[in-house]
């Protein structure tokens, strides 16, 4: 996944910069080395280990696939390195010997480009270089003897390096292992400069002699990236990974390419995205918060559709949960969602017996109708039993300030009822007429 | 904003404590206790140990286990239900409450050597139904907190829950458990001010102060007229009982001096931007107030108690070095919600553990910069 994420990055942000025409061959192989990493590291220590003689480097096995992935890899200066000391053992045949010290010689004098040389020099220093490769090239084959007996195999290694550097596509294409291998190393070799642009037709000529059932989802991916198909890119995205597809498809949002694929697709693909991401995160029990919070992001009317209808049905197991539940209606103003959240919570409450919750929460979303049946709950309980126990319920509800008629008289009755029995009649007088007057008391009573 | 260390732990911590050391004291103790509780997907206690700070490892060039994790997983044990509170009621015994309504009695051991042996470390001993509705469904217990000063035998812990009522268990008795009815809105938070004084925050705006002897009755009933909040925990002063700070689901806290019951005064202090989850006074330093919020942040109080530079230090014109101000505490890689923090009272250097949603262990060691505005 990351490699499709660093190969977006260099294709898209590093190289599209205006102004600036670098070219993508540097980046191309530090992705290509970073994320596919050759030859191993294993490889190497073996091989180089313990500083051994130029004769006991030549007995080395894999001493020659080892150069020729250095080659292929563009790891010049240690090809450069190994093939200097190998010059030196009497193992090699003379003309192996001395053609490994030229070879190791034209690998230091390759030409790497800087910010400061103008694309012009640069070439110019290129093309000397790729001259004198060339020679070498001829020299060595001449050498190379064509008497199936005698094969030297250190010179024919040697040749085969020099053909890699000359960028001969055959060679190189031989001797690599991944389809990436041939790209890069076909670019580093042949066109230093080569930008991004140019990857579409080199990808498809490389790609053709691969069977396309031997290709990984990533190779799929890869291959769609480099050729600039983004529509066919985004969906394999998506069956790599979710986060992967909906971050692409935001990034791409944001650096305004998106507008290619929008043509393609019939939905918006970003929303289409962030929607199926968000979909494994909402199921989750600790990650629902997350899953919220991108479609808050995502920032369309479906997102926020898909966010009330999620929020509504998130299970309010804890008074906390429902905070937390709430806080989010808040924030992103569901009306709908913390309507009937405060309505569940209002019921549940009643339910289980909480009545001056549940008015606590009715009152948030004015349900009056509710309020009323929930005193009127409370009111038949009291004339049911004689004892006017549901002061504390209606305390708790009248520190929030509520006015609500029923909530009104059952306060002042109970007012009425605490005066009367400390014998403040007149006081009681005054407030049973209040309750007369402002005619809240229910008919019935 | 200073920033927190975070060792991710795949868990929703929602509750964690500091366990006393062995001998009550740190000084001797290079290795420190805590245990956690998480919920969500998995609910379980986990007891974990981090190196003391007090004795910095600076020489330690080889030691085989060189991770850069702040704690190592000691051993678990799954958990009846989310882990709403741990408190620590002796040393090897803790108390759990629970989202089943239950409140648990754990005891654990750290002295024997369990990293050999994962069971066994942290074990039941045993549980009872605290907190329930009316209609005979469970109740969340929301929190839990021991009596100051009770003799080691015969600790009384009290429990708060979503039923509105307040629970009183003995310790070593838990059966005869007494519950009583206490507010008609979800109780969230509860305090021990004194031995004999119980009191509680909640989502109605109320701070309820009780005596223990008279359970019943409420002896003082305490709201904050300027603002409709409701409260989401509270906490007392480790000295001073009259002094409790408590936290709204606003985002303020709130310090409150309820010496006069029909006067108290309290001060605001907004230093969140969600619901202030749980608050303490550091203990340390108790003009610090520590809180932690829905915000995904810590804060770090100083408020200056009016009078302390009455005194001593006025004669000899010595200004106070203490100022107001809040300092804040958070991570990138820590986006979610805060859920519970705990300072730990044993080291010298200051050390802060906290828990949030985000699956993180969050710590500060040893800090004392400079404090901003509010």
């Amino acid at each position: 996944m990351h490699a499709i994420w660093h190969l977006f990055e260099i294709i898209y942000l590093t190289t599209v910069a205006p102004g600036l025409s670098t070219s993508i061959v540097p980046y191309f192989m530090e992705w290509l080395n970073i994320n596919f990493p050759a030859p191993s590291a294993d490889e190497g220590r073996r091989i180089a280990e313990g500083s051994p003689t130029a004769d006991e480097l030549a007995k080395r096995d894999g001493l020659w696939s080892y150069l020729k992935k250095l080659a292929i890899r563009g790891h010049v200066s240690i090809l450069a390195n190994m093939l200097e000391k190998l010059g030196h053992s009497q193992l090699l045949s003379a003309a192996a010997a001395r053609w490994a010290s030229t070879i190791s010689e034209i690998s230091r004098k390759m030409p790497l480009g800087s910010n400061e040389e103008t694309t012009g020099s640069f070439n110019a220093r290129w093309k000397r270089w790729n001259e004198e490769v060339r020679n070498t090239a001829t020299a060595v084959k001449g050498l190379l003897s064509s008497d199936k007996k005698s094969k030297d195999l250190a010179l024919e290694s040697l040749f085969t390096i020099v053909e890699i550097l000359r960028g001969d596509v055959d060679t190189i294409s031989a001797e690599s292992d991944l389809w990436q291998d041939i790209i890069g190393a076909v670019m580093l070799y042949s066109e230093p400069t080569a930008q991004a642009g140019r990857l579409p037709s080199l990808v498809n000529v490389v790609v053709e002699q691969y069977e396309s059932d031997a290709f990984t989802e990533l190779d799929r991916a890869l291959v769609a990236l480099l050729n600039h198909d983004l529509p066919e890119f985004l969906p394999l995205c998506s069956h790599i990974d979710h986060w992967l597809s909906a971050h692409i498809a935001d990034l791409m949002e944001h650096i305004t390419i998106m507008d290619i694929c929008k043509k393609v697709f019939a939905v918006n693909p970003r929303e289409h995205y962030i929607l199926a991401l968000c979909e494994t995160y909402l199921g989750h029990e600790n990650l629902w918060r997350v899953g919220l919070d991108y479609l808050g992001m995502c920032k369309t009317r479906a997102g926020i559709s898909v966010m009330e209808e999620y929020a509504m049905r998130i299970p309010l197991d804890s008074d906390r949960k429902a905070e937390q539940v709430l806080r989010v209606c808040d924030k992103y103003k569901l009306k709908t969602a913390y309507d009937r959240i405060h309505r569940q919570l209002g019921r549940q409450k009643w339910q289980r017996g909480r009545l001056g919750a549940a008015i606590g929460h009715f009152s948030k979303v004015g349900d009056n109708s509710s309020i009323s049946m929930v005193c009127d709950q409370l009111w038949s309980e009291y004339l049911g039993s004689g004892n006017l126990t549901y002061g504390p319920v209606i305390d708790g509800v009248l520190a929030t300030g509520l006015k609500h008629d029923r909530v009104l008289f059952l306060s002042k009755y109970r007012d009425f009822h605490e005066c009367y029995k400390s014998a403040e009649h007149v006081q009681a007088g005054k407030i049973l007429l209040s309750i007369l007057v402002s005619e809240i008391a229910p008919l019935h009573a | 904003m200073s920033t927190l260390q975070v060792q991710p732990v795949a868990r929703k911590v929602t509750a964690l404590r500091w366990l006393p050391p062995h001998g009550g004291s740190a000084y001797t103790d290079t290795e420190l206790h805590f245990v956690t509780g998480s919920s969500g997907k998995h609910k379980e206690l986990v007891l974990w140990t981090t190196p003391n700070p007090d004795f910095s490892n600076t020489s330690e060039s080889n030691s085989d286990i060189k991770t850069n994790a702040l704690a190592t997983v000691i051993s678990k044990i799954p958990h009846d239900g989310d882990v709403q509170k741990i408190v620590s009621l002796s040393s090897g015994v803790l108390a759990t409450a629970s989202s089943f309504g239950t409140v648990s009695i754990y005891s654990v051991d750290t002295e024997t050597n369990a990293k050999m042996d994962n069971k066994g470390a942290v074990g039941l001993r045993e549980s009872v139904a605290a907190h329930k509705f009316c209609n005979g469904e469970a109740a969340v217990a929301t929190s839990l907190a021991v009596q100051p000063a009770g003799s080691n035998n015969d600790v009384e812990m009290a429990s708060c829950g979503e039923d509105g009522r307040v629970s009183y268990i003995n310790a070593s008795r838990p059966d005869a458990l007494q519950s009583y009815e206490v507010d008609s809105t979800v109780v969230t938070d509860i305090c021990w001010p004194t031995a004999a004084q119980v009191a509680i925050s909640t989502r109605g705006g109320q701070l309820k102060l009780f005596d223990r002897r008279s359970p019943n009755t409420i002896a003082a009933v305490f709201v904050d007229p300027s603002a409709s909040y409701a409260f989401e925990s509270i906490n007392v002063h480790p000295s001073q009982s009259h002094r409790l700070v408590t936290g709204t689901n606003t985002g303020a806290v709130l310090l409150w001096d309820v010496r006069n019951p029909r006067k108290p005064t309290n001060e605001n202090f907004n230093v969140h931007e969600g619901n202030v989850w749980q608050v303490a006074f550091d203990p340390k330093d108790a003009t610090r107030i520590v809180s932690c919020s829905e915000d995904a942040s810590m804060a770090v109080t100083q408020w200056v108690p009016e009078g302390s530079i009455g005194g001593g230090a006025t004669a000899l014109g010595v200004a106070p070095e203490k100022t107001r101000g809040v300092r804040r505490l958070s991570s990138m890689f820590n986006a979610l919600s805060i859920n519970c923090f705990d300072a730990c009272p044993f080291t010298r250097t200051n050390l802060l553990i906290a828990g949030s949603d985000s699956g993180n262990l969050l710590m500060e060691k040893g800090v004392n910069s400079a404090f901003g505005d509010f």
